[in-house]
């Protein structure tokens, strides 16, 4: 699937991924790969931007632990992000509903 | 360009690395966790049957560009500083303005804190507060987006970046001459009066405000140069 086509939708999928569970940087990516069935397959230097912005709004948590020797930051859903995400659903059900209603008009 | 004996990761992460901005304060945190994804799609890769070399090259060609990733981090600081000059620039005013009113009200004889004290001081003050509360508050509204949580905004625009920084500026900038040309500070270190105390405070405040507001600048000017993420969400 094109980059663009998943322009403005990136936190609302990031958050739903996390809404499963927490999760650190490359098991999110993976996650987003296996849930979308190979189809969004972004550059994943994407979404850890993405991920400190979501932090920053309040939406998730990270916290860094050590895993072989490695820094590892996972994130969490916060309640607030859980909000955030129950309005994402809400705005792309009604913004699919009235493309879905255009380009059935002319199929 | 890799050379024979260097890493794809090491080197990638080299020129992350030299692309941040120095201003990001917390850079080897956002290396250190390119760096575990990086060796996690390596793993997987290796897992797949690849080369070390080839799996680590791979891990690098599906991160995407470099250039982006560090546009896209340099936004995030950017977010981060408009945050704390809107902060710094209406909470340090509205403070300011109290502490000094407070010191009036305690009885010190060398604070009015009122608008006809220290040649016309007392006035600029109020007016320049006027104008901080409000460029914070605009600022505020459109770097944070409204106040309820889930409609918060995450990213900034470099206008409204530009708007608090030299707002900012130009409120610290006129507080400070008309200290010095109306009322002088008299910060004395001997005794400990209120005056001095709230002069401590004012010189801290307007200080932290010019850091913060020069901050903002050099990143709304780095958001102006920089081409845009490839997902600017």
């Amino acid at each position: 699937m094109a980059t663009d086509r998943v322009k403005g939708h990136l936190d609302g999928l990031l958050l739903a991924v996390l809404e499963t569970g927490p999760a650190h940087g490359y098991a999110v990516i993976e996650a987003l790969q296996q849930r979308s069935g190979g189809t969004l397959d972004l550059p994943t230097g994407t979404v850890y931007p993405a991920l400190r912005r979501l932090e920053d709004a309040g939406w998730i948590k990270g916290v860094w632990s050590n895993v072989s020797g490695r820094r590892r930051r996972t994130y969490s859903l916060t309640a607030a992000g859980r909000r955030a995400l129950a309005a994402e659903r809400r705005a792309w059900s009604t913004f699919s509903g009235s493309i879905g209603k255009v380009l059935g008009e002319t199929s | 360009m890799t050379s024979e004996r260097s890493r794809p990761i090491d080197d990638v992460l080299a020129r992350l690395g030299h692309r941040l901005p120095w201003l990001l304060g917390s850079r080897r945190d956002l290396l250190a966790e390119v760096r575990d994804g990086l060796e996690d799609a390596a793993e997987a890769h290796r897992r797949d049957g690849l080369s070390p070399l080839a799996a680590e090259a791979r891990a690098v060609d599906e991160l995407g560009a470099v250039e982006e990733l560090a546009a896209a981090y340099a936004e995030l600081g950017a977010a981060r500083a408009g945050r704390w000059a809107t902060i710094a620039l209406g909470l340090g005013y509205a403070t300011n303005l109290g502490a000094w009113q407070l010191a009036g009200v305690l009885g010190d004889g060398s604070v009015t804190g009122s608008a006809s004290a220290d040649g016309g001081s007392g006035t600029v003050y109020t007016l320049l507060g006027v104008v901080a509360i409000a460029v914070a508050g605009l600022g505020s509204l459109a770097l944070h987006g409204a106040p309820t949580r889930h409609r918060r905004r995450t990213t900034a625009s470099s206008g409204w970046m530009y708007f608090v920084g030299w707002g900012s500026l130009i409120c610290a900038a006129t507080t400070l001459t008309v200290s010095y040309v109306l009322s002088p500070w008299t910060l004395s270190y001997g005794q400990l009066s209120t005056r001095s105390l709230v002069e401590g405070f004012s010189v801290l405040w307007t200080a932290t405000m010019l850091m913060t507001a020069v901050r903002c600048i050099i990143f709304a000017s780095l958001m102006s140069r920089n081409r845009r993420p490839i997902l600017d969400v």
